[in-house]
């Protein structure tokens, strides 16, 4: 099922099958997070509205890292989150070297290739630690959880 | 949380990525993204369909944290207590 060991960072395979994040799973455990974060936001309330923002954006990521336990990316966003946590520094991008230059594949194509494929990995919290195996898993299971995200903070936002 | 071996095994990003996976994934991205899915077109090139899928992302991320703001403000402005009850009411009932 979930491919979590205990904060292990040897490489991972993850069966393909058992990885689909089930809406409602997600969308429960995400409004779970979410709300008595926000709660407690609310109630220490005595800041200005700027950090106000960081705080629900801080918990906004939080609860998409916990709702989707298992995958490379939700495991990279909590470690990013929780760094930022501690040295109060913006979410941290390691500067990596997209294209390997000692690679002669002598194609265009090739090149834009891997420098898009680089662009998306950069995207994607830990996406430097993703092997290509785990690129189709981690991409889908990524993309569908910040679809489901969205849809989560508007139906929060349109009950109020 | 251990970092210990964390570039042990770091060939992914260096090393060529495969035919056949660039084929999975191009494929199985042009299902994820609307832009693509929409288009029912199969001349999308793999490298436009990575560049879309970046835009997409992208996006979500901008709405994201549009959303989040506006969460942020609407805080600030309601009661927490009653807001946190109707919405558990309204999600439960669904």
């Amino acid at each position: 099922m979930e491919g979590n060991a205990g904060g292990n960072k040897r490489r991972r395979v993850y069966s393909v099958e058992a990885k689909k994040v089930a809406q409602s799973a997600f969308t429960r455990n995400y409004v779970n997070y979410l709300i008595p974060a926000l709660t407690k936001i609310k109630n220490q309330n005595t800041t200005t509205t700027s950090s106000d923002f960081k705080n629900v954006k801080y918990e906004v990521d939080m609860a998409m890292a916990f709702s989707a336990e298992g995958f490379a990316w939700s495991h990279g966003l909590k470690l990013k989150l929780l760094q930022r946590d501690e040295d109060e520094a913006p979410t941290i991008t390691t500067e990596k070297a997209s294209s390997n230059p000692s690679l002669k594949t002598s194609s265009d194509e090739d090149e834009k290739m891997k420098s898009e494929l680089s662009s998306l990995r950069k995207l994607i919290p830990g996406g430097e630690e993703i092997v290509d195996e785990e690129m189709v898993t981690e991409l889908e299971s990524y993309i569908s959880c910040l679809e489901m995200q969205v849809n989560v903070l508007q139906c929060l936002l349109s009950l109020s | 949380m251990s970092s210990g071996s964390r570039s042990s095994r770091q060939r992914s990003h260096s090393t060529r990525i495969s035919d056949d996976q660039i084929i999975q994934l191009v494929s199985k991205l042009r299902q994820l993204v609307p832009e693509i899915r929409n288009r029912r077109s199969d001349k999308v090139s793999a490298s436009k369909v990575l560049q879309e899928t970046c835009n997409y992302i992208k996006n979500l991320h901008r709405e994201v944290d549009d959303l989040s703001e506006r969460l942020g403000q609407l805080l600030s402005t309601i009661d927490a207590d009653s807001a946190e009850a109707a919405i558990i009411r309204s999600l439960l009932s669904n």
